[in-house]
């Protein structure tokens, strides 16, 4: 373990000071479930780390709110309340399930959603689903706030383009309105407690006649980042879903993923297989949007 | 006249105790048929002894055991997988404040191994896990740092990486002592009739190949002892997580340079073992137990999950080739084979595995002709050692998946390929053992596991359900594949005529009437410790919580071998059951003369001795014994089982291999899902001729227990190499299974008559999970309609046909 020094804020104010005062030596420690593996095997990524802040007692931050046409969440929310929040549940159930797919209880209970997207690791289970639903993040420090879609937030695999002394303060994202399925799926090397080989996010918004209006379509581990795949998501707009169409999806998004990831030494199984689960997300979102009787909000 | 004691409705029904007394050698019970009621103790699921202990978070581990001015001992290794030393300066670590040694291999006061891996490496490393230095200071924190301020020059030398690579011609040599990288006294030939003319009389003829992978034990409990000095005699006391107490002292007493008797070895709570903690412990206790007698401190070693990855030896990879030949019937007529197993740097035990994978390489089948030739190879990787099950789980996946493929090349169901060569009472095995005196069971028990498990039905719905799916194409589900499997096995139980398999108990009775059992073996978590009180409570007559268990001290009982080769309960509880009989004779004689009778008129239930018959004429257990005591009678017994010698020819590997043998078939059945190559593993019945069980519920969980460690090994578990570094040595990345991927687990407790175990009892720790494997291999091979030869069925492969290696190095295609 990298030996540290431990600091605790106890509202927000007080954490992005600290930030400012110790610039880019300190880091923010949420549920830790990354952080203290980071630096328990001296990893590369918290080189610069002398000092850990602790931001888990600030009431301010855990939250999951209703707020009409918006939901906000709080970046302290664990991955365990995502997944049991009725909020979650009714307006971005794909975020609620794909919560209900991290780790274990322990870690549902102790990791976080704030800490899933600064991480920024390729497998974050929650990023596709916030991604499709247009999320964006609302960061502070000491010079200010901004409002950050989250499609910019990822740089590289485990970097932002967040600044070392910001912290997310809050995640919000439009509710769906209409008719929309979901779908998220996480393709692992065991059924529980296991980091994606790949996920794919599919929120799929329909008319009543089923053609596609809005497709959101967001993979992880798949792009050197997690992101959307707006190729594939017009490809299918303004379409009605045939199996032709979703297998054509299929090949787009891997031919995507061979275009932006390259190929490396696992591309000859990924290949196939993203194939196989951006069809059946598509699939299962498409016909989840045609089964859903209308939002009424 | 003594009539004070009651005794209950129950332990009168149960108490018609001459079957127990007679039973050695056993009476007949039909085969397959329980023998519930018969016993007052054994074959009832009683609680563990240890249950409320652990379960209440009381129980003591190792790694909790802290004395006053305690150190703290951490190990430098290798960055190299082959590499000379050309110096090490451990002057910075020296100076480092709290950090109370440093030592080399130079410094070590006795030798530098007990066997081939080192304490600490002195010129030259061979793989990633050896030593270099060694540090003791006041934190685990100064002891970590101090590591990272030793600077150690190496030249880097290139290493070998595989099977291939160590048999290739001019290969560079691993250990000067083992010439074409052979392990040294690892061949074990086998040669029964004359494979030619097998061959020639044959109709069908198939030659494979087959692979196995690197297994760590993963144990959730990492290797920890504390070693505590004692100046004024030299001698030390190891606290430790050990599977085998003995040879840790041998290794402590060769550290030090110090006689074995002033090595006091105390066993601590084992959070799991599986053949794991022997060798790596030895190391650890050693290294610890110098640095405490040169620090005069007690030292701690705790390794990290890293560290026990690293260091502790995995389950040997086997490369395994067969030609096997059959007459048209399914008569198998030749097998030839030639397996090799990867050592790893050092020689850990492939030379006895070896020995039980060739007793075992063609199965539980009579063949007439058989050639065999087993051998281990060296390589600059961590060294293969025991792992449950001994080399047959990787022996058994390529000879029960060569059934299949036999079967499929003959156009024969392999159901009916293998009734037809299986065991049967009077065949003679591959080594010439005609199995006489003993059960043999497979055939029914084959025969009782397909009808649990409906098998030829299941296989008929799997089928037409695969055939409807491959029609409707485009929907999920219909990628989803539905397949059953079958593989069978024999085991030898105990360790046979691979080393002496003698061992000792201790049995003392107290003035209160309580026993104190003593064994030499360990409960590992396994539940021994109850079923060797079950078989003393058994004998003696007296309940379960009159029992005091004691764990493994060295100091007091002799070293009675190891805890390995399933032999806990078949040859320790042989010992238990000798002493109890010596302890029980005893005491009758004090109950006879106290009762008025003869002593060969008493019997005993429950805490009461009584007269046979005459249940009114009895007395309390208890006040015998403290007659007894104060009478100045012998009430203790330690008690030497010393098995039958069995004669082995090596030069021919002919021989009776061992005294007895358990039976298992296991079914297995799946849901592949052909797109992405995901295996979901649906069920495993299990089916074990147990001799009897002397705890239904324990070695149900042996079962439960083998069935997870199985699938583990089928689909998912895998040491990865980048030549000799290890890629995921922590959980994050190797992967074992969850309680979620476990499958539905029917175990099934087959009850043989076998006239060699304690209350008939054969082995059953290891045998609980070999079979798992094939089966499942043979479950997938049916579902996708592709058989795929290496182990474990992970995705890539079952989609590729082939894994995806992400380091360097390995000829693993
Ligand atoms: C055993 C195990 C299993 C796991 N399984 C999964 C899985 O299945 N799927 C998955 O996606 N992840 C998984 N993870 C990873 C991890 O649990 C998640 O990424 C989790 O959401 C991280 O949250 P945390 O609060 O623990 O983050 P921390 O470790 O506290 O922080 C992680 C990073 O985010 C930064 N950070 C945290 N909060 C903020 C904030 N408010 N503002 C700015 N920066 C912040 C920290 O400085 C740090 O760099 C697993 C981890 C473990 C140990």
């Amino acid at each position: 373990m990298k030996p540290f020094e431990y600091l605790r804020a106890s509202g927000v104010d007080e954490a992005c000071k600290t930030l400012a005062a110790y610039s880019g030596t300190c880091a923010v420690i949420a549920g830790g479930t990354d952080l203290l593996v980071a630096l328990r095997s001296r990893s590369k990524r918290v080189e610069h780390v002398e000092k850990v802040l602790d931001i888990s007692k600030i009431r301010d931050l855990d939250f999951i709110e209703d707020r009409g046409n918006e939901v906000a969440i709080g970046p302290l929310a664990s991955h365990a309340a995502l997944a049991e929040s009725r909020v979650t549940r009714k307006y971005a159930p794909i975020l609620a399930e794909a919560a209900k797919t991290v780790g274990s209880p322990q870690i549902r209970a102790r990791g976080t959603v704030g800490g899933n997207i600064a991480n920024a690791s390729p497998a974050a289970d929650t990023i596709p689903p916030l991604l499709t639903l247009d999320a964006s993040i609302n960061v502070r420090s000491t010079s200010g706030e901004r409002l950050l879609p989250l499609a910019e937030v990822f740089a590289a695999p485990y970097r932002t383009t967040l600044r070392p002394d910001e912290i997310i303060t809050e995640i919000v994202f439009p509710k769906p309105a209409g008719r929309y399925g979901h779908s998220f799926i996480k393709l692992g090397r065991r059924k529980a407690l296991s980091i994606s080989r790949m996920n794919v996010a599919a929120l799929i918004g329909t008319d009543d006649e089923g053609t596609m209006k809005d497709v959101r379509i967001a993979v992880g581990s798949v792009m050197p980042v997690p992101s959307r795949v707006s190729a594939v998501e017009d490809l299918l707009k303004g379409q009605k879903l045939t199996d032709d169409l979703a297998r054509e999806a299929g090949e787009l998004m891997s031919s995507e993923m061979i275009r932006r990831s390259g190929i490396r030494w696992s591309t000859e199984y990924k290949a196939p297989v993203i194939k196989v689960l951006t069809r059946r997300a598509i699939v299962q979102a498409a016909k989840r949007a045609m089964a859903e009787t209308m939002n009424v909000s | 006249m003594q009539g004070g004691a009651v005794i209950t409705a129950e332990a009168m029904k149960s108490c018609d105790r001459e079957p127990v007394v007679s039973q050695m050698p056993g009476e007949a019970i039909p085969e397959g048929q329980r023998s519930d009621g018969r016993y007052c103790v054994v074959n009832k699921p009683v609680p563990r002894v240890d249950a409320y202990e652990k379960v209440t978070g009381r129980a003591k581990y190792a790694a909790d055991i802290y004395f006053p001015n305690m150190l703290y001992g951490k190990v430098l290794r290798s960055r190299y997988s082959h590499a000379r030393i050309l110096s090490v300066d451990t002057s910075a670590a020296e100076a480092m404040p709290g950090v109370y040694c440093v030592l080399t291999a130079k410094d070590l006061p006795g030798e530098q191994s007990w066997s081939t891996y080192l304490f600490l490496a002195g010129d030259e490393v061979r793989y990633t896990g050896d030593a270099i230095a060694m540090v003791a200071a006041e934190t685990p924190q100064i002891a970590e740092e101090a590591i990272r301020a030793i600077k150690v020059e190496y030249e880097p030398l290139p290493g070998v990486y595989s099977i291939e690579e160590a048999l290739a011609e001019g290969a560079l040599q691993v250990q000067d002592y083992a010439p074409g990288n052979i392990v040294r006294n690892t061949h074990w030939p086998v040669r029964k009739g004359n494979v030619e003319e097998g061959f020639a009389k044959s109709d069908v003829i198939i030659e494979r190949e087959y692979r196995t992978q690197y297994i760590e034990h993963a144990y959730i409990e990492p290797e920890a002892a504390v070693v505590v000095p004692n100046p004024v005699d030299g001698s030390v006391t190891v606290y430790g997580s050990l599977q085998n107490p003995f040879m840790t002292r041998r290794a402590v007493a060769v550290a030090l340079g110090t006689q074995i008797g002033k090595v006091h070895v105390i066993q601590q709570t084992l959070g799991g073992s599986f053949g794991g903690k022997e060798e790596v412990m030895g190391l650890m206790c050693g290294r610890a137990a110098v640095m405490a007698v040169k620090t005069g401190r007690p030292v701690k070693m705790v390794n990290t999950r890293e560290e026990s990855f690293l260091e502790s030896a995995k389950r040997h990879p086997f490369r395994l080739r067969y030609k096997v030949g059959a007459t048209r019937d399914g008569k198998i007529q030749a097998f030839e084979a030639e397996l090799v197993d990867e050592g790893g740097a050092y020689n850990s035990q492939a030379q006895f595995m070896n020995w039980r994978a060739c007793v075992h390489t063609t199965g539980c089948y009579e063949i007439p002709n058989v050639k065999v030739d087993v051998y281990a190879v060296h390589t600059n990787k961590v060294y293969g050692g025991a792992m449950r099950g001994y080399s047959s789980p990787q022996v058994i996946f390529g000879q029960e998946s060569l059934m299949d493929e036999l079967a499929e090349a003959l156009g024969m169901d392999p159901v009916e390929l293998r009734l037809k060569n299986a065991f049967r009472p009077g065949s003679v095995t591959a080594t010439g053992h005609k199995l006489e005196g003993q059960s043999v069971p497979l055939v029914d028990l084959i025969k009782r596991v397909l009808d649990e498990t409906d098998f030829f039905a299941v296989r008929e719905r799997y089928r037409k359900e695969r055939e409807e799916a491959a029609q409707s194409t485009g929907a999920p589900e219909g990628r989803l594949r539905k397949g059953i499997g079958l593989a069978a096995s024999f085991r030898g139980c105990g360790l046979g005529a691979e080393s002496p398999d003698a061992t000792g108990a201790f049995v003392a009775v107290m003035d209160d009437g309580s026993v104190l059992i003593r064994s030499g073996l360990t409960d590992n978590g396994q539940g021994l410790s109850t079923a060797h009180a079950q078989i003393v409570a058994e004998e003696l007559g007296v309940k379960i919580e009159d029992i005091v268990y004691q764990r493994v001290d060295t100091s007091s009982i002799p070293d009675g071998g190891m805890t390995v080769a399933s032999r806990g309960t078949f040859t320790g509880g042989r010992a238990m059951l000798g002493a109890a009989r010596e302890v029980k004779k005893a005491l009758f004689e004090v109950a006879a003369r106290m009762l008025e009778c003869d002593p060969e008129d008493l019997t005993s239930a429950e805490g009461i001795i009584f007269v046979k018959g005459d249940p009114s004429r009895s007395i309390t257990f208890k006040e015998v014994a403290n007659r007894a005591f104060w009478s100045g009678r012998e009430v203790s017994k330690l008690f030497w089982f010393i098995p039958p010698d069995l004669p082995w020819d090596r030069p021919t590997g002919q021989g009776p291999a061992f005294p007895t043998y358990a039976y298992a078939c296991v079914v297995a059945e799946v849901q592949v899902d052909m797109e992405t190559g995901a295996v979901d593993v649906l069920k495993v019945t299990a089916g074990h001729d147990v001799g009897m069980a002397i705890n239904p519920a324990l070695a149900k969980g042996q079962i439960y227990g083998g069935i997870a460690m199985g699938m583990g090994m089928a689909i998912m578990e895998e040491v990865e190499f980048s030549d000799g570094d290890i890629l995921n040595p922590n959980f994050d990345e190797y992967i074992i299974p969850t309680s979620m991927d476990v499958p539905e687990a029917k175990p099934i407790l087959y009850e043989s008559d076998d006239p060699v175990g304690p209350f008939r009892a054969k082995s059953l720790g290891e045998g609980a999970m070999e079979c798992v494997a094939a089966a499942i291999a043979n479950a997938v091979a049916d579902a996708t309609g592709r058989r795929i030869r290496e182990l474990p069925l992970n995705l890539e492969r079952v989609l590729l046909g082939k894994s995806l290696k992400r380091g360097k190095g390995g000829a693993s295609k």
